[in-house]
């Protein structure tokens, strides 16, 4: 069993960020990236394992597939229970909040820009410390 | 008439009755506030009050005999003979019309009916109310609601522009700059990071250059033209990209007659010519050499044509149809971090400048826009 990052975005200083920032926050030291949801679901479809699970930094206004449109193409394909998603946008509003509750994959929503401090709170969510029980592959320097 | 008489014989004879009532009529014609006439059935007037001449600006004798027709401002005159012609069938009218007079332009409240004599309709009583102030003050309310429209439409464009797009390269800046302050960055990485919050101030500097000339744009219109040559207008934009030219490398090639002149506004020409080389560089093609090419002629009917077209990446256009020149609209921004403002400056300063601009591509054959300038 193994747990992938996966960082969404279309715009590339968030992407150099937010590597650098999974880097050294010990969230990831070596993150998947994509710039809109589709390269992202073929990544998925392509490379999916029966063990696998994902944790996807996802950003909503992206070109191609947005985030929403992303949420609701993995709904139906072999790996929508190995995904779990934070929403990374550049402002929270109440109605994205709305929409997500659709999506049980969404765990929750995080404000741009991220830092260290960000990212490493992300690693106590207590739905991502639940996948990370039985985790041998995921190392992380802050646990 | 002959009804509502019978009702007044009681202690008067007939004849004093009629007198009187004939007298009271014509007083209250003759000083009607509104203008009152009776026009015969081909439309020409048999009798006048004072206002109606006052309206006219016309004495009674020139007047009578007369069609209603020449008085009628022309683009008022097929609906104005539509409701006389009602009015003559017993079908009584209230309409609104225009007349020209020597004080200008009066615009009128109608009332039309028939008079009747033993039942046969035998001419048309009308009442003209002089509704010119109201009539411009409604005129004046709905531009202003229209130019309140527009300007409510604009600034909502910049909210969005300023909530989605200027935030984008703020947040990359704070985030940059936490990641220095953070401490955490082995020192040899400090480098890259710090010329990325770099890149990140300039486009917001960018963002608000650009917010700062659309806004310039709207109060404008007293820029003094002057006589500006094409040829040196082009190399001069050229000679501001030249760097992004060099490091392409794109192939620019020319066709503009030296002595080519242009009676414009040469701030808006220069940046017209700024955003569209610089658009020729930005989408450029990822699988051939990029090429740029301008030309400029003087066409017979005394324009000036003027194209850019280069071989990038193009643009579907039944895919961005009307869109391509309106502020906001960025097509490829997986490939260049676009801030959607310079087509839809492009478009204001062409437009400014009395010229015309249109636009070919597809995806993967490159960009061609096709810009017409009346050369005075």
């Amino acid at each position: 069993m193994s747990l992938q990052v996966i960082l969404v975005d279309d715009d590339d200083m968030v992407m150099y960020l937010h590597k650098m920032l999974a880097r050294l926050s010990g969230l990831a030291a070596n993150p998947v990236c994509f710039g809109d949801g589709k390269s992202t679901l073929a990544y998925l479809t392509a490379h999916h394992q029966a063990d696998s699970q994902y944790l996807v930094l996802l950003d909503i206004n992206m070109p191609e597939m947005n985030g929403w449109d992303f949420l609701q193409a993995v709904q139906h394909t072999r790996f929508a229970d190995a995904l779990l998603v934070i929403m990374v946008t550049s402002s929270i509003d109440e109605a994205d909040r709305e929409k997500a509750r659709e999506f049980r994959q969404v765990v929750t929503f995080l404000e741009k820009p991220l830092n260290v401090e960000t990212c490493r709170q992300i690693l106590h969510l207590p739905e991502l410390k639940a996948r990370m029980e039985n985790n041998t592959n995921f190392q992380s320097p802050s646990l | 008439m002959n009804e509502s008489m019978h009702h007044l014989e009681a202690g008067h004879s007939k004849f004093a009755a009629l007198y009187q009532i004939e007298k009271l009529n014509q007083v209250l014609f003759n000083n009607f506030p509104d203008a009152t006439y009776i026009l015969n059935l081909e439309g020409k007037f048999l009798l006048v009050n004072e206002q109606a001449c006052r309206l006219t600006g016309l004495g009674r004798n020139q007047l009578l005999g007369t069609s209603f027709g020449p008085l009628i401002n022309p683009e008022h005159l097929a609906l104005t003979r539509e409701n006389f012609y009602l009015a003559t069938q017993d079908q009584p009218q209230q309409y609104e019309t225009a007349i020209l007079t020597p004080e200008g332009l009066k615009h009128l409240d109608i009332t039309n009916f028939p008079l009747k004599v033993e039942g046969r309709i035998e001419a048309i009583f009308g009442i003209a109310k002089d509704i010119t102030g109201r009539k411009q003050r409604e005129l004046d309310l709905q531009k202003y609601a229209a130019l309140l429209q527009t300007r409510n439409e604009e600034l909502e464009v910049f909210r969005k522009i300023i909530a989605h797009d200027m935030r984008k390269p703020v947040n990359n800046a704070i985030g940059f700059a936490q990641l220095l302050d953070s401490g955490l960055l082995p020192a040899g990485e400090e480098k890259p990071v710090l010329s990325q919050l770099l890149q990140s101030a300039l486009a917001v500097d960018a963002m608000i250059r650009d917010l700062n000339e659309v806004i310039a744009l709207k109060s404008a219109g007293k820029e003094t033209k002057e006589q500006v040559s094409v040829a040196e207008s082009v190399q001069q934009v050229l000679a501001s990209f030249g760097q992004e030219i060099k490091d392409l490398p794109a192939a620019v090639s020319l066709d503009i007659a030296p002595d080519l002149n242009l009676f414009t506004v040469k701030a808006y020409f220069i940046s017209i010519l700024r955003n569209l080389v610089s658009n020729a560089l930005k989408y450029h093609s990822r699988t051939q050499p990029p090429s740029l090419q301008v030309t400029a002629a003087l066409q017979p009917d005394d324009t000036v044509l003027l194209k850019v077209k280069d071989n990038g990446i193009g643009m579907d256009l039944g895919q961005v149809s009307g869109a391509l020149f309106k502020m906001y609209r960025r097509f490829a921004p997986a490939l260049a971090e676009g801030k959607g403002l310079g087509l839809y400056l492009v478009h204001q300063q062409v437009a400014l400048l009395g010229g015309s601009i249109g636009v070919v591509s597809s995806p993967g054959a490159g960009t061609e826009f096709t810009l017409t300038f009346p050369r005075h």
